[in-house]
């Protein structure tokens, strides 16, 4: 219904009415701002970055800043650089004195701990024996159903000794207290008491940041501690930003709006400015059973599938080469009770093929349970490993299984025979082998599927030996044992990766801690 | 005084995927000052797309007013800018269209409906416009005007929407009112009322009414005049008992043999016109309605007839002297 | 019309509890709800001692009838991931969702129906057809897609706007163009065919008999009615924006809303801040649609006399 000359007055017509709804669109954007700016009163636009101002990303909003209620990583990178423990941990994970300077085992279940002076807390709470036994004697109490409480459960209590001594008393003999005690934090008592709840989302430690905004699902603001009793950091101030997804994670640090997060996929890696691929204290492992009911309980059918898999062709071709083969044993160096005599098995066909004919196992069928997106890449690993069994003349019945079906087929309280093979990463943050061997080498715990009577001997007495290097030998025994009679085909020590921008100078801590003051831009 | 409005040698077209259609194909004639004059003819003969070409309101792609004047107190409505041609329509000439339903905007009350053109064209305030409005409702004999004036067309039947569309158009006193089969859809008793609605106003206003229609009745106690359109040009024109008593075109005789009259005997069967009507995108070149003409000769093949005089103020297109009484020089029937 | 509001208010509740109850539902559907929830190696005690703290070991029609009395009155449990009680927590972010969301779909209509107007009124034109073509993108557009795109070009590649985040308006500019691209297609293509629909109605004809400039015409009559089908679009886009793409978006860019929360609180698998979190959007969206349904009777008359 147009002709020529009216399409010009449609056009004016139309820009007049865009502009209408333009102005009222503008009128919106702006109020908008507004109201945003003011939400945001306090904070300062992030993606300009400062030079002594560090931003790290995570994946998630941490659910609390209580240093001894959760047990998650990402709480943890915040509030380990806010709260400090009585030990902390060296280069090489050995145990160093930290706010405890000293100590000495008075007798087999007390140790006695002499608290270094002169430190307190942000707040001005002095840090003293009162502080140290009131920390102690919250973490393991059971009101506050801590999620430490399977690394810290063997204390009993503390008590106060003078001004600036403690003892920490545990229900059995304990060998591994000191490692322990790196996981606890300390707290200031009057405080503690005075905000109750309050307690997951303000702060009060002795360490180098304080706690400056916590602005919910968006970031947490950390600005120095300038009277830290170990010197102010070079990093004046931090910011931890929540970014859910990865890739999203990945444009930022490829911008510079973030310095520095965890875990960028291994494909990422080459764009990355920069990366950090430190040993961390995890193992992947095929856990295999010798329980009864088993059909791989013969040793030389275990060793056979050690020597079937090809684990130097997996660490390169499915994890970037980023990591080392595990040398026949749930252990490295740096972890109490590792054996550096020990090879890792390497990848012999021909070796794997004799042994099980030895132990008159070709064609064998064995059931394999794997995850499927529990870690990255899990499910092309796992179909990896099977196939080259299967080189070796196995018959294998590969399962590949969501987190949740799968953890069951590795808790012997749900499946009560396990299968020959289940897939896991095994994690270790005491550094010391009592966790590893009692969790993969004896069958006390419901996730193993293993029986040695030596080793169980052995375990037993490395329990309550309280003399170090007697304790390392019993070790060093039970991983010997442990290879010839595998309770799992050895994988690998994976890594932690780090994504970082080229000002970052980020040396990673073998417990894989996130501690801003050891940092700088 | 020369006439009102003189129509000369109009021709609209519209393109499609087909082809250029030839809806109006070079029509002239003319309206006095108070005349009622009818155009009759059966659908699609252009009868329609002339009214809006008076007015300009044919689409534009992909219609096209290709040639013709139209000649309206001195100016040529085809040839001044849009913002005159504005300034005529609804002031003063006028148009009402068939289906009062879709006519009117379903969504805005009448009253405002009615009150834009005064606005528009006399300039009053919104006030005054109203109630004019109100006064003009009551003109068509609408009950309760003053509480209707709000109303939206959904609240009103469809002669009653009839009659505010009539209201409408004669707000502004138009000299000519085009009445494009407005009682079509209505009807037959409310259409007698309509079309008596529209000849007492003509009456007290003094204007000149175009009343386009395809039913001769209608046509014969209205109208002054009329002209007689087939497949876009006009075949007939004449004073309007001229044309019932006399017609000279073959198509026009057949029209009013076709229809049934009260006042005789009743005939056996109705005559019809064999055929349909030709194509309008490939037009015939003879006379358009050989195909069907039951008085047709050869030489009917060679060009269009023009209108010729065969009476005072009697015009036909027909080159065969044809009467009712003539007969026809072929069989058929 | 009370009668009218009446029966939306009861529909409204019932697709709330409906949600609601499905959200109950799915926490059974995904396995073991406490060994979700905890490390792999958790020894079994303390599987237990969560299970009966979570009231997990009653049955289920219990556990139905006390979780929707609770939700009834507003009261979602604490939420297992922050302990703290977790309709608060799902409200948290319900602004900064409502910022975006606003602000996407004020750019989605003041760009949408004058574009729309423009083709309707040319079909068939150069601007038409672009119209066209660029609606079409906009609806098919996998906004998984769309957003690191335009993260990539406009933060990476031109460094012109950060990548992801809130606290500056440059923070909104991204998040807001991806969540406007669908609506905006959407909006130019109902407006369009709506003024295509219009313009060929006899009506206009009449009005331009009587006179009316053509502008006049377009803005009296035509668009006040072609405007009503977009209306009820608009308004159901704006549902989709804060029920759904939303979650897409503020993942990608880090933006702090309702939609980042359901994500989240479906990642860890933390039910009382699911439900809750669920319950927010469900009112939120039968809100907009009564909104909707509200203002569409005021603009238009003729549904008084249906």
């Amino acid at each position: 219904m147009v002709s020529k000359r009216e399409f010009k007055k449609k056009a004016a017509l139309s820009r007049r009415q865009f502009l209408k709804l333009s102005a009222a669109g503008g009128g919106s954007l702006a109020v908008s701002s507004g109201l945003g700016g003011i939400l945001l009163a306090r904070s300062a636009p992030v993606f300009a970055q400062g030079n002594t101002n560090l931003v790290a990303a995570v994946g998630a909003e941490p659910p609390s800043l209580d240093p001894q209620a959760i047990e998650q990583r990402i709480p943890q990178m915040i509030t380990w650089n806010i709260y400090e423990p009585l030990i902390d941990r060296d280069e090489q994970g050995l145990p160093i004195p930290w706010l405890a300077e000293s100590w000495e085992q008075i007798d087999d279940t007390t140790m006695r701990l002499k608290l270094r002076e002169g430190i307190s807390f942000h707040n001005g709470e002095a840090f003293n024996a009162d502080a140290a036994v009131y920390s102690v004697n919250r973490i393991v109490d059971p009101e506050l159903a801590s999620q430490w409480i399977g690394v810290v459960g063997t204390i009993k209590n503390a008590s106060k000794v003078d001004d600036m001594t403690i003892d920490i008393e545990t229900h059995d003999v304990d060998p591994i207290l000191l490692g322990r005690l790196t996981a606890l934090a300390m707290m200031a008592p009057g405080w503690t008491e005075e905000v109750g709840d309050e307690v997951s989302s303000t702060t009060n430690g002795t360490g180098a940041y304080k706690l400056s905004n916590w602005h919910r699902n968006v970031q947490v603001e950390l600005e120095s501690n300038e009277d830290y009793w170990g010197g102010a950091p070079s990093i004046k101030s931090a910011t931890i930003r929540i970014i859910g997804e990865d890739s999203t994670r990945f444009q930022s640090v490829k911008t510079g709006e973030i310095d520095i997060y965890l875990g960028p996929l291994p494909d990422h890696l080459p764009e990355l400015p920069k990366f950090e691929a430190p040993l961390a204290q995890e193992f992947s492992m095929v856990r295999l059973s010798n329980l009864e009911g088993s059909r791989i309980g013969d040793p030389r059918v275990r060793q056979a599938m050690n020597y079937a898999v090809d684990k130097e062709l997996i660490l390169q071709q499915l994890h970037a080469g980023l990591g080392t083969v595990s040398p026949g044993q749930l252990s490295a160096p740096g972890m109490f009770g590792y054996n550096p005599n020990l090879a890792p098995y390497p990848y012999d066909l021909d070796r794997a093929k004799s042994l099980l004919a030895e132990a008159g196992a070709e064609g064998l069928e064995v059931d394999y349970v794997g995850p499927k997106g529990r870690y990255a890449g899990d499910a092309i690993l796992n179909q990896a490993i099977a196939e080259m069994l299967e080189q070796a003349g196995l018959k294998v019945n590969l399962n590949l299984l969501d987190p949740q079906s799968w953890v069951r087929f590795g808790d012997r309280n749900q499946t009560p025979v396990p299968p020959s093979c289940w897939y896991l990463v095994h994690s270790n943050s005491l550094f010391d082998a009592d966790r590893t061997v009692s969790s993969y080498y004896t069958d006390e715990s419901p996730f193993s599927a293993y029986h040695n009577d030596e080793i169980r001997t052995l375990f037993e007495a490395g329990r309550v030996e309280l003399d170090v290097a007697e304790r390392e030998k019993i070790y060093h025994r039970v991983f010997e044992l442990g290879r010839e009679d595998p309770p799992a085909i050895f994988m690998l020590q994976l890594v932690d990766l780090w994504a970082l921008t080229e000002r970052t100078q980020f040396k990673p801590r073998a417990d894989g801690r996130f501690i801003i003051r050891t940092m700088s831009l | 005084m020369g006439p009102l409005l003189e129509v000369k040698n109009l021709q609209t077209q519209f393109v499609t995927k087909e082809g250029i259609v030839r809806a109006v194909n070079n029509i002239s004639y003319e309206l006095n000052t108070g005349e009622t004059l009818g155009i009759v003819g059966e659908s699609g003969c252009g009868k329609s797309v002339g009214a809006l070409s008076l007015l300009r309101l044919i689409p534009s792609p992909p219609g096209k007013i290709v040639a013709g004047e139209i000649l309206f107190d001195g100016i040529d409505l085809l040839k001044v800018h849009e913002s005159e041609i504005e300034r005529i329509r609804g002031n003063r000439i006028a148009m009402i269209f068939q289906d009062p339903m879709t006519s009117l905007n379903p969504m805005m009350p009448i009253g405002r409906q009615i009150s834009e053109s005064l606005e528009l064209h006399l300039k009053m305030t919104k006030k005054a416009a109203r109630a004019k409005a109100i006064e003009l409702l009551e003109m068509v004999r609408i009950p309760s005007a003053a509480d209707r004036i709000d109303d939206y067309p959904i609240q009103f039947s469809g002669g009653m929407r009839q009659r505010v569309m009539i209201a409408m158009a004669l707000s502004c006193n138009p000299q000519i009112l085009i009445a494009d089969e407005p009682t079509t859809a209505l009807d037959v008793t409310i259409q007698a009322q309509i079309t008596d609605l529209v000849n007492r106003l003509r009456e007290e206003i003094g204007m000149a009414v175009i009343w386009i229609t395809h039913d001769l009745g209608v046509v014969a106690g209205l109208t002054d005049r009329v002209i007689v359109m087939y497949a876009g040009r006009i075949v007939e024109e004449a004073p309007v008992e001229e044309l019932y008593e006399n017609p000279r075109h073959p198509y026009t005789i057949g029209l009013l043999g076709s229809v049934p009259r009260l006042d005789e005997e009743r005939p056996e069967k109705l005559t019809s016109i064999e055929g349909m009507p030709p194509d309008m995108i490939d037009y015939p070149s003879g006379c358009p309605f050989y195909a069907r003409c039951t008085f047709r000769i050869d030489r009917c093949l060679e060009s269009p007839p023009d209108l010729r005089e065969v009476g005072p103020g009697h015009k036909a297109a027909c080159i065969v002297d044809v009467t009712s009484s003539t007969l026809p020089t072929s069989g058929i029937s | 019309m009370l009668r009218l509001l009446l029966k939306r208010a009861v529909h409204s509740f019932f697709l709330i509890t409906a949600v609601v109850s499905v959200v109950f539902l799915t926490t059974f559907v995904i396995g073991d709800p406490v060994r979700a929830l905890l490390p792999a190696e958790t020894p079994e005690e303390i599987v237990e001692k969560y299970r009966e703290e979570r009231g997990f070991n009653r049955p289920v029609l219990v556990q139905y009838i006390d979780y929707m009395s609770h939700a009834f009155v507003g009261d979602f449990g604490d939420s297992w991931w922050q302990r703290t009680p977790a309709l608060p927590i799902a409200l948290r972010p319900l602004p900064a969702t409502f910022q975006l969301g606003i602000l996407a779909m004020t750019l989605a209509t003041s760009l949408g129906i004058p574009i729309g107007v423009y083709a309707g009124m040319k079909p068939g034109s150069w601007a038409d057809r672009l119209a066209t073509v660029t609606s079409l993108l906009g609806v098919s557009m996998p906004l998984i897609w769309l957003c690191p795109m335009l993260a990539f070009i406009f933060a990476v590649t031109l460094g012109l706007l950060p990548t992801a985040g809130y606290g500056s308006w440059q923070h909104m500019v991204l998040p807001t163009i991806a969540l406007a691209a669908l609506p905006l297609g959407r909006i130019v293509q109902i407006t369009r065919a709506s003024i295509i629909d219009e313009l060929v109605k006899q009506y206009v004809t009449t009005a331009r008999a009587k006179g009316l400039p053509y502008r006049r015409v377009l803005v009296q009559h035509v668009l006040r009615n072609a405007l009503l089908p977009v209306i009820t679009v608009s308004g159901w886009e704006f549902v989709l924006v804060v029920s759904g793409y939303t979650i897409i978006v503020e993942a990608v860019f880090g933006w702090p809303g309702v939609g980042w929360m359901l994500f989240s609180a479906i990642r860890i698998r933390d039910v009382p801040l699911l439900a809750a979190t669920a319950f927010v959007i469900a009112v939120v969206v039968v809100a907009i649609n009564f909104a909707i349904d509200i203002l569409y009777i005021i603009v238009n008359p003729l549904i008084r006399y249906e």
